[in-house]
């Protein structure tokens, strides 16, 4: 199945707000999605095994968001329906209380539309096992094939240089998050895990190297760009 | 307590200093007395001086005793019959049996004090005017006078250290009340609660402790009740404003994405996300601002790599900006400063560096260049952000350096904020070079000095 097949289910008190999500959802492309004003009709719709997603606000008449979830929690997990809270209680601890009760994400209100549609795409992908489009960067002369691991040269000679399983996790992030700096302490983090510390002069080895493989001029780096003293950037 | 204890140790002091010095002044006062006693008796002739005058001239002798304010005088030969005499009345002029020489050369000749001195020349008697002198005649055997200055030794002994332990005592009682008093008085000094025993001595001041306890109490609960309501009260205002701010925010963004829209209209739709924008962030402010003001907001304190919190902020901020290059962002972290852990609060110090660094973009909208330093003064861990635009407002810098709240109209929320934050987190915030230099100083006692050689 598609992700733009999913049959999205927005439960929420706020009329308009449902109304809101819905467009938004069939604005980028979503194409079964209903909404509830409910916990009792959101009931109704999944004993029926008519969503596959669920968009869940907190504060509810009758029966509150986390409870309903709880109660739900078996039925739901059992017919694979992720859940996203989507609620005005912003603290840290409904936050927490949320995903510690299971559900795949938590967003506060106000939200931005595109930021709710890449959640659920997300969530989506995760929860269905989708496997990833082929993601091919262009990078000037030379193009990074990230399902394959290779950086392919485009110059004719069709030279494919391969990425060694650190310099992979760099540039993976880097092209996920272009324009966006990156900083020493989360690429370390992200590649090294939670003991990261000490792995800045590695990771500027790593660097270096990724550099040699994506870049024309490797000593004038046109797309992994270093911003001094925070990290770096990959501009596209 | 410890200024208690030399309060105790000095009032013992006091009083062996004052029981001494009445000793002393006592002996002084005995001395001067005996010594002017011993002088008038000098002055006067002993009866062994009347009595060697008497031998050379008579008349040398009676001047004697005209000097000597005598009432009599008399020469006994050894029959006891008087061959010369000085003024001797009457009923004493004949003749003393041994009996009776025996009997007045101790104590008193019919009623007169006499004073004897016998030689070849006979038994001189001078007899004082009656009640001038005080004779008395002392017989006690060696025993007796040992067992009186065994006991008046002793006597004495018992009664310096029965002294020392009344002072003892009596100053220890006195210590104990007067730290039951300091002790209550530092409990409501620390927010606590009160209740002293009214029993004697302290009664007063137990009800006035008691009274000011009880009072306080009152007004602290008062207090964090009214606390408690304003900090719910804009919780759910905050709360509330949320669902119709999501629907401006997302028609706004929708209206904005549509194809085909006008520019103008575009602008518009635009404008009003980023304003929308502007109003959550405003209400997460307010909401995180109450709370810290009120002390609601727990700290989830735990070691904190300053530099990692200040890295992911500044790059958050200038991911966040639409034109990111007008705000060129220079990073200094020195070496040392990496290593540097505090105890602290993640999230709120993430909150605080971004304020100060939003402050920068959000006033100088023109674009300006900011700088971040960071280093190790005397073992503590240092931030210094700058930037090349407005600065702070002179009123907010005396706000951050010296805690004088400005005028009610001049916004101070997102540095408040950051004050909290910093000073909750041990440290303290200071401007520099008319409000275009912000110091973050982190006390010593939050410096978690683990650094690389533990990670």
């Amino acid at each position: 199945m598609k992700i733009n097949e999913a049959r999205i289910l927005v439960a929420d008190d706020h009329q308009e707000l449902c109304a809101m999500v819905r467009s938004i959802c069939l604005r980028e492309g979503f194409l079964h999605v209903d909404s509830v004003c409910s916990c009792r009709e959101a009931e109704e719709r999944i004993l029926g095994e008519k969503a596959d997603f669920l968009i869940l606000d907190v504060n509810m008449p009758y029966e509150d968001g986390f409870s309903f979830f709880q109660r739900m929690k078996n039925e739901l997990q059992r017919q694979n329906v992720p859940v996203l809270f989507l609620s005005a209680r912003d603290q840290d601890e409904d936050r927490l209380l949320g995903l510690g009760l299971g559900a795949d994400d938590y967003m506060t209100k106000p939200f931005l539309p595109r930021e709710l549609v890449l959640r659920i795409q997300a969530i989506l992908r995760r929860t269905w096992r989708l496997e990833e489009e082929k993601q091919v960067y262009v990078l000037g002369n030379r193009q990074a094939d990230l399902s394959a691991g290779v950086v392919q040269m485009l110059d004719g000679s069709g030279k494919r240089i391969p990425l060694t399983n650190k310099e992979f996790k760099l540039l993976k992030l880097f092209l996920e998050n272009p324009g966006r700096i990156l900083t020493f302490d989360y690429l370390s983090e992200a590649v090294w895990g939670e003991n990261y510390y000490d792995y800045e002069n590695t990771l500027m080895v790593h660097i270096r190297r990724l550099r040699e493989k994506i870049e024309e001029e490797p000593s004038a780096p046109r797309h992994l760009i270093t911003v001094k003293g925070l990290g770096y950037r990959m501009d596209l | 307590m410890k200024s208690l204890m030399r309060i105790y140790v000095r009032y013992i002091v006091t009083a062996f200093i004052l029981v001494f010095a009445f000793i002393i002044i006592q002996i002084v006062i005995l001395s001067a007395v005996t010594r002017t006693v011993y002088q008038q008796g000098k002055e006067e002739h002993s009866v062994k001086e009347v009595y060697a005058a008497l031998r050379k001239d008579q008349k040398e002798g009676e001047a004697y005793l005209r000097e000597m304010n005598a009432a009599f005088a008399m020469l006994l030969n050894e029959e006891g019959c008087p061959v010369w005499s000085y003024n001797l009345p009457e009923s004493l002029e004949h003749s003393y049996s041994i009996n009776q020489v025996a009997s007045f050369s101790r104590w008193y000749l019919a009623d007169y004090p006499v004073s004897v001195w016998g030689d070849e020349i006979g038994l001189l008697v001078i007899g004082y005017p009656k009640g001038s002198v005080w004779n008395y005649y002392i017989h006690q055997d060696m025993k007796g006078v040992e067992g009186v200055l065994t006991f008046l030794s002793w006597s004495m002994a018992v009664t310096f250290f029965g002294c020392i332990l009344i002072f003892l005592v009596c100053g220890f009682r006195y210590y104990r009340r007067i730290k039951g008093i300091t002790s209550a008085i530092d409990q409501l000094a620390e927010g606590g609660t009160v209740h002293l025993a009214e029993s004697k001595g302290i009664k007063e001041i137990a009800c006035s402790i008691n009274r000011t306890s009880d009072r306080l109490k009152r007004q602290r609960m008062e207090l964090e009740r009214r606390d408690e309501a304003r900090t719910e009260w804009i919780s759910g205002v905050s709360h509330d404003i949320r669902t119709p701010l999501s629907l401006i925010l997302g028609y706004a963004d929708m209206i904005e994405g549509q194809p085909g829209i006008d520019p103008d209209s575009k602008r518009r739709a635009e404008g009003i996300r980023r304003q929308s924008i502007r109003i959550r962030k405003l209400i997460e402010d307010l909401n995180l601002a109450s709370k810290l003001e009120y002390h609601m907001q727990p700290l989830r304190l735990k070691p904190v790599a300053l530099a990692s919190v200040l890295r992911s902020a500044a790059a958050e901020v200038l991911n966040s900006l639409e034109k990111p290059e007008i705000f060129p962002l220079q990073a200094e972290i020195e070496p040392d400063f990496e290593g540097v852990f505090i105890q602290g609060d993640e999230q709120l110090l993430f909150r605080a560096f971004q304020n100060i660094l939003g402050n920068s973009v959000g006033h100088n909208q023109q674009g300006c260049r900011i700088f971040i330093r960071a280093w190790i003064q005397e073992g503590r861990p240092e931030i210094c952000f700058s930037d090349e635009g407005k600065g702070i407002p002179e009123d907010i810098c005396r706000f951050l350096d010296e805690g004088l709240l400005p005028e009610p109209k001049v916004h101070l929320m997102g540095l408040k904020i950051v004050k909290r934050i910093v000073e909750g987190n041990g440290g303290q915030i200071k401007t520099g070079k008319n409000g275009h230099e912000l110091f973050l100083r982190f006390s010593l006692e939050n410096f978690d000095n683990r650094r690389r050689t533990e990670r």
